[in-house]
């Protein structure tokens, strides 16, 4: 008999995990259905070539996703994304309003206030990889873009989120701006357009 | 109806402008990237403006977890002849931790993530260690365009050697300042328990750090 909050609460947690592991039997105990990013632990960056010199990179501290994942059938599974395009951070040393130029100017975030990602197609390429391929729509233009996901691991009832579901990938792709329209200062900046993104996503 | 335009019918004004794309567009091919030999000896300091240093820990397995100091400085002695005696410093303000937690969080939550893991104790503890340095100590060319840079990294008051691997992008003269520049992009793991940071949570013991940086001439 549990004679506590405290003791109740203690139960519940062990029977949670605290690390996810990468394994199939983690995956197939996952229970399957609709899942959501856990923002505070997703990042997602844009890298640019800059004069040809360094890697520009960008980083969007606004954006969401939504997954329904089937870990019996993965290549089942869909995902869509939604950025704020306004959120772009540069951490511009000296000029606060370098990232509102950013978002208005070149990602033109006030006629265009969303990115979206929808995916199209799922396909395995290892035990824990796979390419997900979807439109992409930027400045109000569609095209479709591969991201090559790694699934990093799983936990059934993780301790973190209140013993929900945990699910976390990495994923990275490329795509050309000038395939959506950008072309301002191509001559400082880079066509090849780098994605990386970094998500934890919990079940409903 | 279409007719072909010779080119003493542009006019000047647009002439210049079409001339400066193509000098845009030259500049900007690819082979426009010199050999770091091309590029001029001597001290070169970082274009902050141009630059991210970001840090990653696998977080509870499941992804990792970004982060990145927004306020940090690179010196850079740069020997173009002999790339292995260059040599770098660097400076980071632990302070200037960005997670964007204030962005991320849950309404209603008004922790202030990024001061706790600034401040706290456990964390960078930036009032008892206010800075992380980087000397190098060795370079080692490992291609036409890579290296190895060995240095002293101390961190949370504690010196030990990291190894960081460097590829150079490339070097121009940059349009606005009229000054030379170099770029690289350098990535290395740490175990952060070697510094005294401590094992055990959520974020795994290695940390991945990445630096894109341009250097422009001083």
């Amino acid at each position: 008999m549990v004679r506590s909050f405290a003791g109740l609460l203690f139960l519940l947690l062990s029977a949670c995990a605290f690390t996810a592991e990468q394994t199939p039997e983690a995956l197939r105990t996952l229970p399957a259905g609709q899942y959501q990013l856990e923002k505070p632990h997703a990042s997602l960056t844009f890298s640019v070539t800059h004069l040809g010199l360094s890697r520009y990179t960008l980083r969007f501290a606004d954006f969401d996703a939504s997954l329904d994942f089937d870990p019996a059938n993965p290549t089942a599974s869909r995902v869509s994304a939604s950025i704020n395009p306004l959120s772009v951070r540069s951490d511009h040393p000296t000029d606060a309003g370098w990232d509102g130029r950013i978002g208005n100017d070149i990602l033109q975030g006030g006629r265009f206030p969303q990115i979206t990602f929808t995916s199209t197609a799922v396909e395995a390429t290892g035990p824990f990889t796979g390419r997900v391929t979807g439109d992409l729509t930027l400045m109000g233009v569609t095209k479709p873009v591969a991201l090559d996901v790694t699934y990093n691991g799983s936990m059934a009832s993780a301790a973190l989120y209140s013993g929900r579901a945990a699910v976390g990938f990495s994923a990275s792709g490329r795509f050309k701006r000038s395939d959506f329209g950008s072309t301002r200062y191509a001559e400082f900046v880079g066509d090849e357009v780098e994605v990386r993104i970094q998500a934890e996503f919990t079940r409903r | 109806m279409a007719r072909a335009y010779a080119l003493k019918d542009v006019p000047e004004k647009m002439m210049r402008s079409i001339l400066l794309a193509l000098a845009a567009v030259t500049l900007t091919a690819p082979a426009f990237a010199q050999g770091a030999t091309q590029a001029p000896a001597g001290d070169y300091v970082l274009d902050r403006t141009h630059a991210n240093l970001q840090w990653s820990g696998l977080h509870n397995g499941l992804a990792w977890y970004s982060a990145r100091f927004t306020n940090f400085d690179i010196k850079l002695n740069f020997n173009p002849a002999d790339v292995t005696k260059s040599k770098v410093t660097a400076t980071i303000d632990p302070k200037s931790i960005e997670t964007d937690f204030a962005k991320t969080r849950a309404a209603g939550n008004t922790e202030d993530f990024n001061g706790m893991l600034a401040n706290g104790e456990r964390f960078f503890n930036s009032a008892k260690f206010p800075t992380i340095t980087f000397a190098s100590t060795a370079v080692t060319k490992t291609g036409d365009n890579t290296g190895k840079m060995t240095g002293n990294l101390t961190f949370l008051g504690v010196t030990k050697p990291v190894t960081l691997d460097v590829t150079y992008i490339g070097n121009r003269n940059d349009p606005r300042s009229q000054k030379h520049k170099v770029g690289f992009q350098a990535v290395g793991t740490i175990n952060k328990t070697q510094w005294g940071m401590a094992a055990g949570g959520p974020i795994a013991d290695n940390i991945k750090i990445e630096i894109n940086a341009e250097m422009v001439q001083k």
